[in-house]
């Protein structure tokens, strides 16, 4: 299932036969014997030592697919609030990459987990961009360029945030390059880099810009 | 068949006019380079009728730093006199209950903390402090009983409080111990909480996050102390993938009296992905269970958002939702009323703000006459400065 709207494309979440992967049901397995290393004298003692690590993976492994999963920013990325990524963006004349999420959002988790977990994309967004994370159903404010103090949400009806996520890039004063909306792969992330940091969004919008450079 | 549904749009639309006739509107506070009017809070609730006085309350941001103000006036007067009701470094989300007989209750967040304040026409009582580390206010008055809501940071997390105040002359003051709503242990967020009075008891809903997305949570009580098992409000569709993400999004829930008995709840709703946000309504006949999901506008506001949904209803069992949405190119407000059986009107523009520029964020709330009384933000492009607007919508038939 794919769709569009007029912000932009959506990808479906679903596997290559439409169907969607069901949860692992999670075990509520004991660690068990980990008390028979309290005793004296094993206590400390390397061997114990490697028991209590080789319970604490067993319980993560079981346990991990059942922990929060928030569609919150991608982990290792130094996102900022926008008032302080602002700033940044001013003081270090670097442009803006602003992306705008919702608490629980599918389609951020799914961006955060296939595109974002690549290495060589968080090299190059970090390099190339002050980061900023804006929550798409928060009351925490903001301040524009022009002094207009809003919520996140309201920056949200400014930016015409129809969906989630919403990824914007900006000039280091605010004004908006570009934005695209939905799902976008490590290309989608690479091309947009191209665009704006290339400096071609000057010259042409971003169509023109993949016609001439697939 | 695009043309067909134009054409029987144009035939039916004479005969879903809106039920209330607007005056000419005029500006509460008018347009000043670098200020900026928000109608921002938990349930919308910026302007209250008392006796035969209107009062607005909002919040006015300057280079970044907002204060609240109040303005009143005579119901038929046609300038409101301004009073700054914050202090502080910066102030704001301000809402307002009528106390009847021209009295008035604000609370707003100042630095942080959480105040209130009675105001009279051009008489403010002391401002007083409700609590520390907290924020989005709510309130609500029937008779004698007046109540607060609000969001406040305990262990960790913000969760809603709720208070019972009383009045000592032009002074307000908590009556009772500050409760939680929800007496679980707070997991995670508890946000932009409203509540409404009824003869059967205390309604609060309120936004909730612990389900690792935004759920809206209603709970009720007849004493105003125990609280119910909160319940979900918002209709939960079944996820889309069992991989990804928590689930889907719903926010600013607003409530209020409806009826003799009954509540009505109002927000938005994210639960189709391709309409952004759309407007949902519930009712509680008997104040305490609600009935099914209503979807508030037509079909014609789908694949677009609509935002700044406000709600008024009454005791007489008036109800009118407003809001703001672009599908004409620029926002604009657009009302709707329920029709019984689920179903709601067609969405009318409304005539006096809509057209060229922003027309946005409003409120409303009905008179004793059934009047609407109506305020929203105005300006020429989305970064221009803002005035604030006011019309009287009268109704057409009672």
């Amino acid at each position: 299932m794919s769709g569009t709207s007029k912000q932009g494309r959506f990808t479906s979440l679903g596997t290559a036969n439409g169907a969607f992967p069901l949860r692992r049901p999670a075990s509520r397995k004991s660690p068990g014997r980990t008390s028979l290393c309290t005793r004296s004298p094993l206590r400390g003692s390397p061997i114990c030592r490697g028991f209590v690590w080789f319970w604490l993976a067993i319980v993560l492994l079981v346990f991990a697919p059942t922990l929060p999963v928030y569609a919150d920013p991608p982990e290792n990325y130094p996102f900022l609030s926008y008032d302080d990524g602002l700033k940044q963006a001013r003081a270090q004349d670097k442009r803006i990459f602003l992306y705008f999420g919702r608490l629980g959002c599918g389609w951020c988790d799914k961006t955060n987990k296939e595109s974002f977990s690549d290495p060589a994309l968080r090299a190059l967004y970090i390099n190339h961009y002050v980061l900023v994370y804006v929550d798409a159903e928060s009351g925490k404010r903001l301040t524009l360029p022009s002094g207009e103090r809003i919520t996140e949400m309201e920056l949200g009806v400014r930016m015409k945030a129809f969906a989630t996520p919403l990824f914007a890039w900006l000039e280091p004063d605010g004004k908006t390059i570009a934005k695209v909306a939905g799902v976008q792969t490590v290309k989608d992330f690479r091309d947009y880099d191209r665009f704006v940091y290339g400096g071609e969004y000057r010259a042409k919008d971003f169509k023109q810009f993949i016609a001439e450079n697939p | 068949m695009r043309l067909a549904a134009w054409i029987f749009a144009l035939l039916v639309v004479p005969a879903q006019a809106a039920p209330w006739e607007f005056s000419a509107p005029f500006d509460i506070t008018p347009e000043q380079p670098g200020v900026f009017h928000q109608l921002d809070s938990a349930g919308r609730k910026h302007i209250a009728v008392s006796g035969d006085t209107v009062a607005v309350v909002w919040e006015e941001s300057r280079g970044g730093v907002s204060q609240v103000t109040v303005a009143f006036k005579p119901l038929s007067a046609k300038v409101f006199s301004l009073h700054r009701v914050s202090g502080g470094a910066t102030a704001g989300v301000p809402v307002i209950a009528p106390l009847g007989g021209g009295r008035f209750l604000l609370a707003w967040e100042q630095d942080g903390d959480l105040h209130a304040r009675v105001a009279e026409a051009a008489v403010l009582g002391p401002p007083v402090r409700l609590a520390q580390k907290a924020s989005l206010p709510s309130l609500a008055a029937l008779g004698k009983k007046i109540v607060a809501v609000w969001s406040e940071e305990q262990a960790g997390h913000p969760r809603i409080r709720i208070a019972h105040l009383m009045l000592d002359g032009q002074r307000v003051s908590v009556d009772g111990a500050v409760q939680d709503v929800d007496v679980a242990p707070p997991k995670a967020g508890q946000l932009y909480p409203d509540v409404a009075l009824t003869p059967a008891g205390v309604s609060v809903a309120w936004e909730d996050r612990r389900e690792g997305h935004t759920m809206l949570l209603h709970t009720v009580s007849k004493d105003g102390q125990r609280f119910g098992k909160p319940r979900i409000l918002n209709e939960q569709l079944s996820k889309r993938s069992e991989v990804y993400g928590k689930g889907t999004g719903a926010a600013r829930v607003a409530l209020a009296r409806h009826g003799k008995r009954g509540v009505v709840a109002m927000w938005l709703d994210k639960r189709n992905f391709l309409e952004g946000y759309d407007v949902y309504a519930g009712f509680a006949r008997d104040g305490a269970r609600f009935g099914r999901n209503e979807k508030v506008q037509d079909d014609f506001g789908s694949n677009i958002s609509q935002w700044h949904a406000a709600l008024a209803a009454d005791s007489r069992g008036r109800v009118a939702v407003v809001w703001d949405d672009d599908r004409d190119g620029t926002a604009d407000l657009w009302l709707a009323w329920p029709r019984g059986a689920g179903q709601w009107s067609e969405s009318q523009p409304v005539p006096i703000a809509s057209g060229p520029g922003q027309q946005s964020s409003p409120a409303m709330t009905f008179d004793a006459a059934g009047n609407l009384h109506l305020i929203w933000v105005e300006r020429e492009t989305l970064e221009a400065p803002t005035r604030l607007r006011y019309a009287v919508g009268r109704p057409l038939y009672n």
